[in-house]
């Protein structure tokens, strides 16, 4: 982990409300691994308090890539910087997604933003093995996963209004996926909402097959050290809890209470 | 001419600090945790994450807020329990060139005691920070913190069953923390240290709840500076045991507002979350400050206030 000035090389707007930000990070980007995030300090002064964290969109020489959403006060502050305007980048932190093997076929499942770690783990996939299926609300707020070098990935895009692509869902999707006969068992990686993360994981609890996410989380440190982004365990041991920032962000999905992960304070 | 490099060292009672700069419990682990950018060894002390006899597991998420020049937490005192402490952690921190300030809590008071006599006689322990100051458990904690008689109860139980100065944390969420304070040191207190976190809350307006799962968590960052500055003048001039203030350092300025006020040693904590540097920043800041105004020993300042 290393915390270092970073410049800012691209800020531009790719959809409705959603960014790409490259960072010039050699000394992260030397570590990197998809699933992994950095914790970035939008200000000197004291307001807004917090560093936010961004999953790890890409890397490419000496630069890091997120691609990030315009939510709140720090996303706002975000998207108003210049390239050539310096921010202070903590990274990489935590635990990125367990790479399949050559031989093991991946779906990845993304709900709108969730996009975002998913297209860095899809640069270390063989094409020919992997399916990515990315579900967003309407046609403007479509993230072309080819800004981040993505071209020869077998895309199946999904929006709600069926303004794009596939009407409907990409849960309905990857279990229409899944139900094809004569296939071997892929792993699935998923991010998005929790809603179509509670899906994804039911459906591939269905299918008795892998399944890991990548799960967001408000976080104060991101290392660890303050317990503020604990998240529910399966553990059948009490109440006990992990930490998004350094368990995760990224569980296998089996190591999670689902139950317990309450819709109303995410 | 050439100033020699100014002394930082301080002293709270039997404790002696390289300089004033320690680790607000809970907000730098148990050392580890910034090890790639901070090395401990340069801390006048680190006080580790609150201790209990048992692991606790914590309150529930959500646990943390921004809020204004802050932030809310409810961790509830989630934490490895002392034996996970004295088997994994301890013998890390031991091999430290730093002192490690044990932060303990207890359910009840005699909890307190049988916490403090499992770490008499342990090598590599400098000395315990007593938390009767914490907002976000339902024992304990902070309904000892706010009752001056408990507070004394605590602070004795623990002097009787330790071999170590005894450090003990107060809560600014009381009447006149100046009550608590005498109590604490009529009961034999080596030290103070203040403050823990103001009590808080904040709504999502959409969902209409408490933003937090706990409903209520505690305040810290620059947003209670002032108050804690203020609560530090007037605990100084109430007692006479070393005071170590904290609440919202953000930097050396700030650092030095504490000791100027009249802390000895002074806690660094949420700063970390943002900065892991900051640490380090204010130590180097300290010695530039004594260097610029011809300072030679830092001790000096503390409690320098003019009218």
């Amino acid at each position: 982990m290393i915390d270092q000035k970073t410049e800012i090389i691209i800020n531009k707007k790719i959809a409705d409300g959603t960014y790409l930000l490259g960072l010039n990070a050699h000394k992260i980007v030397s570590t990197a691994k998809p699933g992994q995030f950095v914790m970035i300090r939008l200000t000197s002064e004291n307001d807004p308090f917090l560093r936010r964290p961004f999953s790890i969109s890409g890397i490419r020489e000496d630069c890091l890539f997120i691609i990030y959403r315009v939510v709140g006060q720090g996303t706002r502050i975000l998207c108003s910087l210049q390239k050539g305007e310096y921010i202070q980048t903590l990274g990489p932190l935590g635990k990125g997604f367990a790479i399949p093997r050559f031989d093991q076929k991946a779906v990845l499942v993304a709900g709108g933003l969730g996009i975002a770690p998913l297209v860095f783990l899809a640069q270390k996939i063989d094409p020919d093995r992997l399916d990515f299926l990315a579900g967003f609300r309407s046609a403007k707020d479509v993230v072309d996963i080819r800004v981040l070098g993505l071209k020869d990935v077998g895309l199946t895009l999904a929006t709600d209004d069926h303004s794009l692509g596939q009407g409907g869902t990409v849960t309905k999707i990857l279990e229409d996926l899944l139900l094809k006969p004569g296939q071997s068992a892929p792993i699935v990686f998923s991010c998005g909402p929790l809603l179509m993360l509670k899906q994804v994981v039911k459906i591939t609890k269905k299918f008795r097959i892998e399944c890991q996410v990548s799960l967001e989380s408000s976080m104060a440190c991101g290392v660890g050290a303050c317990q503020g982004c604990a998240i529910k365990s399966a553990s059948s041991y009490g109440t006990s809890y992990l930490h998004v920032c350094k368990d995760g962000p990224v569980f296998r999905s089996e190591a999670l209470d689902w139950n317990k992960y309450d819709l109303k304070k995410t | 001419m050439t100033l020699k490099k100014p002394d930082l060292s301080v002293a709270l009672g039997p404790l002696k600090l390289k300089n004033p700069v320690l680790t607000a419990s809970g907000t730098f682990g148990y050392g580890q945790e910034f090890l790639d950018i901070i090395d401990p060894d340069i801390l006048g002390g680190i006080v580790v994450k609150g201790l209990s006899l048992k692991p606790r597991a914590g309150n529930p998420p959500p646990r943390i807020i921004e809020t204004p020049c802050g932030m809310l937490n409810s961790i509830g005192l989630a934490n490895i329990g002392l034996d996970a402490f004295l088997q994994e952690k301890l013998p890390w921190l031991r091999d430290l060139n730093t002192n490690v300030i044990v932060n303990i809590y207890g359910h009840s008071i005699d909890e307190y005691g049988a916490l403090a006599s499992s770490l008499k006689g342990i090598e590599g322990i400098a000395a315990l920070e007593v938390n009767i100051s914490c907002p976000n458990v339902e024992k304990g904690g902070m309904a000892f913190g706010t009752d001056p008689d408990a507070s004394a109860r605590v602070t004795e139980e623990v002097l009787k069953n330790s071999d170590k100065p005894v450090i003990v944390k107060l809560s600014p969420n009381v009447t006149d923390i100046r009550v608590i304070a005498k109590a604490v040191e009529n009961a034999g207190a080596h030290a103070i240290s203040l403050i823990n976190t103001l009590t808080g809350m904040a709504i999502d307006i959409k969902t209409r709840t408490p933003k937090l799962a706990n409903i209520s968590g505690g305040l810290s960052g620059p947003a209670i500076r002032p108050v804690a500055l203020y609560l530090v003048y007037q605990v100084v001039r109430a007692v006479n045991i070393p005071v170590i203030g904290g609440g919202g350092i953000m930097d050396y300025q700030d650092a030095l507002e504490f000791l100027l006020a009249g802390a000895s040693a002074i806690q660094v904590g949420t700063a970390i979350f943002v900065n892991p540097r900051a640490i380090s920043d204010i130590i180097e800041g300290l010695s530039t400050y004594c260097k610029t105004e011809e300072i030679f020993e830092i001790k000096t300042i503390i409690g320098d206030l003019k009218k």
